[in-house]
């Protein structure tokens, strides 16, 4: 099958052998496999403007991402690239308002998040990033100290 | 005879009920600040014992440890205080970074995870604690989420806070880039390792948590 250049989208022929070193064209290393149907300018070039003329709200494509990880899909990559500009900045609004206290990337990787593991009494997991979580019920009914 | 023993069981409680209350204090920071060198220091200088044991590598410390009843004495007042050493503050633990250190995969592995605990150790300590020396890497950059989100959480608390500014052994140290980072809070730059400036702590100690 064809390799495609993931980043300047320039496709190569089975087996072409520049790309070892390499897209030629951007020097970029990474590459999909296409089928020799998708390259047919028809469906590629419907899909995109379908994509394009969307025009998805902030607000709606935000509950949208929001209910796919709670469904656990994994992001598309048109969705990648159409809304690289707001997936920046919902990640920076996402520390802020993340809920977990804890996210276990794997075992032995952790991420803590502070504010919530200070500010809060009950400890959230959240499991990778698929939008699981554990809610750990003695630390949520434990009643505050009071001093 | 059993009267009379208990009768002295119940004077040891009275006793221990109209005792003065000692100040807890929490020793606080990110990994590798040099927490316990510095708690070892205020133990083996008031108590003659240690604390706990040190490394290079970070999050050596994973579980709290408290030593009760150690009596600073500075300028001729005493303070008695319960010290505890916490393990280090952090956002993100990642046992590959253990690994660098020359740790087998597996050790690696449940360090990350005792650091993670001892993290949440340290925080669930907090709400026990009566005051917190800070202790910071003069060494470092102090504006990092750890230093800025704890202080703000202590102020929050109104836990008083004493910055110890440490490492200052080395000559990269800059105590007074930490000073203008947080100039809210009392500061002492000290070597917790060869001891340079710790009679300054102890007398800060003296009269902040006294």
């Amino acid at each position: 099958m064809p390799h495609k250049c993931t980043r300047c989208e320039s496709i190569f022929k089975d087996g072409a052998a520049i790309i070892l070193n390499g897209c030629p064209k951007c020097g970029w290393n990474k590459f999909l496999y296409v089928r020799n149907d998708s390259l047919v300018p028809g469906p590629a070039a419907k899909i995109e403007t379908a994509a394009n003329t969307g025009q998805i709200s902030p607000e709606a494509s935000n509950f949208i991402r929001e209910v796919d990880e709670i469904l656990g899909i994994k992001e598309e990559k048109t969705e990648l690239t159409i809304k690289n500009e707001p997936k920046a900045e919902n990640a920076a609004k996402e520390v802020g308002d993340r809920i977990e206290s804890i996210r276990i990337l794997s075992p032995g990787q952790y991420e803590l998040n502070l504010e919530s593991l200070l500010e809060r009494k009950e400890i959230v997991m959240a499991l990778k990033e698929d939008g699981t979580y554990i809610v750990n019920l003695p630390s949520v009914f434990k009643k505050k100290k009071d001093h | 005879m059993g009267i009379i023993k208990r009768l002295g069981l119940n004077f040891s409680w009275l006793k221990r009920l109209f005792k003065r209350k000692k100040a807890k204090i929490g020793i606080y920071g990110p990994p590798n600040a040099g927490k316990t060198t510095l708690a070892n220091r205020i133990v083996r200088d008031w108590t003659g014992d240690a604390m706990g044991s040190v490394s290079h590598i970070p999050h050596e410390t994973r579980r709290a440890r408290r030593r009760e009843d150690v009596t600073i004495v500075s300028n001729g007042s005493s303070v008695t205080l319960d010290i505890i050493d916490t393990p280090g503050i952090a956002t993100k633990i990642d046992f590959h970074d253990f690994m660098t250190f020359g740790l087998p995969e597996e050790e690696s592995k449940r360090r990350a995870k005792e650091a993670t605990e001892g993290v949440m150790e340290s925080v669930k300590w907090l709400e026990d604690l009566d005051g917190v020396i800070l202790v910071m890497d003069a060494t470092e950059d102090p504006y990092t989420q750890v230093n800025v989100v704890i202080i703000g959480n202590f102020e929050a608390r109104k836990l008083p806070i004493l910055i110890a500014a440490n490492k200052i052994d080395l000559p990269n140290s800059s105590p007074a880039r930490i000073q203008s980072a947080f100039p809210q809070h009392p500061l002492v730059p000290i070597s917790a390792l060869d001891g340079k400036n710790i009679d300054l702590l102890y007398k800060e100690i003296a009269e902040h948590f006294g």
